[in-house]
């Protein structure tokens, strides 16, 4: 009784018809936001499906014709007015730009043709002259995918920007417009060129036709840990032999990725020494770096590398490293396999390991 | 007039490919997903089929599969496909595809393609 008498000495009933009234208006409020959000969502998807319908409809049509564009190209009010909007543009960039991923040919001349006369460069180029850093990176994205040379001299630049989105499209770019000879940036380069930035330029320089890279050695000397990597690995891909020395100097880096890396590449550039250089450097290296040692002098080691390998087999604790050393043994002599029974003779872990390696060779 | 029945998923790519064809005096049907492409192919039998190898619903290699079961007819297909998908195209070749285009390809390219085909 007591409790119910407090209870009614603060809650009043037109407290509780305000507060339902309250909660009512609230509620009200919350589904017309929901409601107008969701109609102004579907007005805008309609509208973007609309513009890109009649966008399809005309760079289509423009694609198809097999002569040049003509100078003055006829749009419709339609179109014209479609074009004039702030969207409409970065929509027809954006159908040009995925349409031209996937043409070539006079399809693709025509899609560069059409972004110029559609004054969308102008687009581009002011995202790019833009100091905020994504309209920067879109804007060199743009105007690389529209193969716009002329503005290399300007993206240039930005291949050592301090934004790691403006210096990737920027890179891209450059390596987009002048092939091999654009990786002169990387004598100037003093940012991180991460590992994802590395596969994607070697993917993209993989296209292209293999060139000069007369800088090479420089950037095998680089202050910049990932130009010296990216470097290695260019040595790597594409054989560069003459570089020998350099890669040979890696060795000493004090970074385990770098003499990792070199380690790699002078699989795939390896003169009459480099089992020597290898087997030099054995005992000082890390476990992963002496893991890639052993399998790259199986691929270009010979007879006259059984007694280090025998040296590794006897010696090494790890059973790992064992096991490499004997693989390596198999592959470097063609007595391999007897070299192999030799030593697994009293000794059952050998044994173990010859018989994997056997099973291996014969599957 | 010969039909062809084209898959691809991309609006534009879809348009102007046949734009093209139809210029060149094909009969095209266009789908935007596998399972619209397999349903049309049943009910048309086309003379020919180009199919992209990534899909919503049904794959294009389903659709290689799919047209090379219709025993009342034999039709070819060319795939399209991506930089690096050397793998897909090696399986729809093993699935019966008769000859593939990659992205990006050139219409005049993809032309002298489906004559050829037609023409075994």
């Amino acid at each position: 009784m007591h409790s119910r008498d407090t209870f009614f000495r603060f809650i009043r009933p037109e407290h509780l018809y305000l507060t339902a009234l309250f909660f009512i208006v609230v509620t009200f409020i919350i589904v017309t936001s929901i409601y107008v959000y969701l109609y102004l969502r579907k007005k805008r998807y309609f509208l973007k499906q609309f513009i890109t319908d009649r966008l399809d409809e005309y760079i289509s049509t423009i694609l198809i014709g097999e002569d040049a564009l003509p100078e003055d190209l006829l749009l419709n009010d339609e179109l014209a007015g479609i074009l004039s909007r702030k969207n409409g543009q970065q929509l027809a960039i954006d159908q040009l730009i995925n349409t031209k991923k996937n043409l070539t040919g006079h399809a693709a001349e025509s899609i560069i043709a059409l972004y110029e006369k559609l004054n969308l460069k102008a687009i581009s180029v002011k995202k790019f002259k833009s100091p905020v850093w994504y309209k920067k990176a879109k804007g060199i994205y743009e105007l690389y995918m529209m193969n716009q040379k002329n503005m290399e001299q300007q993206i240039v630049k930005y291949t050592n920007s301090n934004n790691e989105y403006v210096r990737m499209e920027a890179q891209t770019a450059i390596i987009g417009f002048s092939g091999f000879s654009g990786l002169s940036f990387l004598s100037n380069l003093s940012y991180p060129l991460t590992d994802w930035q590395q596969i994607k330029l070697l993917e993209q320089l993989h296209l292209l036709n293999p060139d000069k890279m007369d800088d090479l050695p420089l950037w095998l000397q680089s202050t910049n840990e990932y130009v010296v990597l990216f470097a290695l690995k260019l040595a790597e891909t594409y054989q560069q032999m003459q570089v020998h020395a350099e890669v040979v100097n890696c060795l000493n880096s004090q970074s385990e990725r770098i003499r990792h890396q070199a380690i790699l590449t002078l699989g795939r550039i390896a003169q009459d020494d480099t089992t020597a250089t290898l087997k030099a450097i054995y005992a000082r290296e890390a476990y992963s770096n002496k893991q890639i040692i052993l399998k790259q002098i199986a691929i270009i080691g010979t007879d006259d590398d059984i007694d280090f390998l025998m040296t590794v087999l006897k010696t090494e604790a790890n059973d790992n490293l064992k096991l490499d050393a004997l693989r390596a043994i198999m592959k470097c002599s063609l007595d391999g396999d007897k070299i192999v029974a030799d030593a697994a003779d009293n000794n059952s872990v050998i044994t173990a390991m010859a018989k994997q390696i056997n099973y291996e060779m014969i599957k | 007039m010969i039909s062809i029945l084209l898959i691809e998923d991309d609006p534009l790519i879809q348009k102007t490919v046949n734009l093209k064809l139809k210029k060149e005096g094909f009969d095209v049907v266009c789908c935007s997903d596998g399972k619209e492409g397999v349903e049309k192919l049943k009910e048309l039998l086309p003379d020919i089929v180009i199919t992209d190898l990534m899909l919503p619903y049904v794959s294009g290699l389903e659709i290689v599969s799919a047209v090379k079961e219709i025993k009342e007819k034999n039709i070819p297909v060319i795939v399209f496909s991506g930089m690096g998908q050397e793998q897909v195209v090696e399986e729809a070749f093993q699935l019966g595809a008769d000859d593939y285009i990659t992205k990006p390809f050139s219409l005049s390219e993809l032309t002298i393609r489906i004559k050829k085909q037609l023409k075994r």
